[in-house]
């Protein structure tokens, strides 16, 4: 388990989950909220989840019933939620105020 | 003549247009499938213990897509994101290699100096050679030894992660506390619980540290970092007890 390189994306990242700690959100969701590429975004999201910052389940549902692909939803563990909380914090007095905080 | 030509030129307009506009009809028609190669292509591509999840999970993104620009986009940045995918892959085993020959090389060729005080030189080659055996499984004694030497080691460092958790827990949870309660910074007995608190954490951090440090692992700053360990614990980590 090794220490996610934290990078602006990554950042972004984290702070769209950080928003609404309780709500999984899925690649798309996540990928509207931050405006990332998913060549960047899916990347992230596995090393974040590699940290174990991150945890993921799929969709309830049987993908014949529901006639598509099940999506993959993401959310911050604790662990994850107390170091984004401590990356963007430590962030803050070079940035000013960040919206998700 | 003239007119004869203007009439081709028109009929040939009107063709091409025809042309044109069932070419078009054709592709879009046929895009849904080109996504869904481009998807497979990026799959395929990927780590292979992770295929399987990723066709979904893109499947599924590839469908929350409402237009058919905005597809086509993401499914050749996909591919993109399988490259990397693999890259990363690809540098966590070569780091977890390098780790495995450093645990190999060092640690068996004490082990051997103190059980039949042998030259680590008289079985360099053969160190070289168990090293690379590893992936393929046990082949002699020495192998079987290390094998079981390296599963001791990782049963050790978990245990002492463990240990180094909930010591550090124990002594974030008191300090939660103490703030909630308001406790006087200078109370005393308070200042006790926590300067034991501190040791015990001090104590864990340093056997971690240690036998990570048997295994080659010798970046501690990176330690420090993971488990956001507070300077009082750092300053103490090693350092004799003055207290009981």
């Amino acid at each position: 388990m090794s220490e996610p390189r934290m990078s602006a994306q990554t950042l972004k990242v984290l702070g769209s989950l950080l928003s609404d700690p309780r709500d999984a959100l899925s690649g798309a969701d996540i990928a509207r909220l931050t405006n990332l590429a998913s060549g960047t975004l899916y990347p992230i999201l596995l090393r974040l989840e590699g940290a174990r910052w991150l945890s993921s389940r799929w969709e309830k549902g049987n993908p014949i019933d529901l006639g598509r692909p099940r999506r993959r939803f993401y959310r911050l563990t604790a662990l994850g939620a107390k170091r984004a909380k401590q990356e963007l914090r430590a962030l803050q007095p070079m940035i000013g105020g960040i919206a998700w905080t | 003549m003239d007119l004869i030509q203007a009439l081709v030129t028109g009929l040939l307009l009107v063709v091409a247009a025809c042309l044109g506009n069932s070419l078009a009809d054709d592709l879009r028609a046929r895009l849904p499938s080109h996504y869904a190669t481009l998807v497979r292509l990026a799959v395929r591509r990927a780590p292979p213990h992770l295929r399987e999840r990723l066709a979904e999970e893109w499947g599924a993104h590839l469908n929350d897509m409402p237009d058919n620009l905005g597809k086509l986009l993401l499914a050749l940045d996909l591919f993109r994101a399988s490259g990397t995918l693999r890259r990363d892959v690809e540098a966590v085993d070569a780091e977890h290699s390098a780790s495995e020959q450093i645990c190999d090389t060092e640690f068996l060729d004490s082990m051997q100096r103190v059980i039949c005080g042998r030259a680590p030189a008289a079985r360099a080659v053969e160190t070289v050679g168990a090293a690379s055996r590893w992936t393929f499984g046990v082949v002699s004694g020495w192998d079987a030894l290390g094998y079981e030497l390296r599963q001791e080691q990782a049963a050790t460092i978990g245990r002492l992660a463990r240990e180094l958790r909930d010591a550090l827990g124990a002594l974030d949870d008191f300090d939660q506390r103490a703030r909630r309660a308001n406790a006087a910074a200078d109370n005393p007995a308070l200042q006790r619980v926590r300067a034991r608190l501190i040791d015990t954490a001090a104590d864990a951090l340093w056997h971690f540290v240690v036998q990570r440090d048997c295994m080659g692992f010798r970046q501690t700053e990176e330690i420090l970092e993971d488990y956001a360990v507070p300077a009082a614990v750092r300053a103490r980590m090693g350092a004799t007890r003055t207290h009981g």
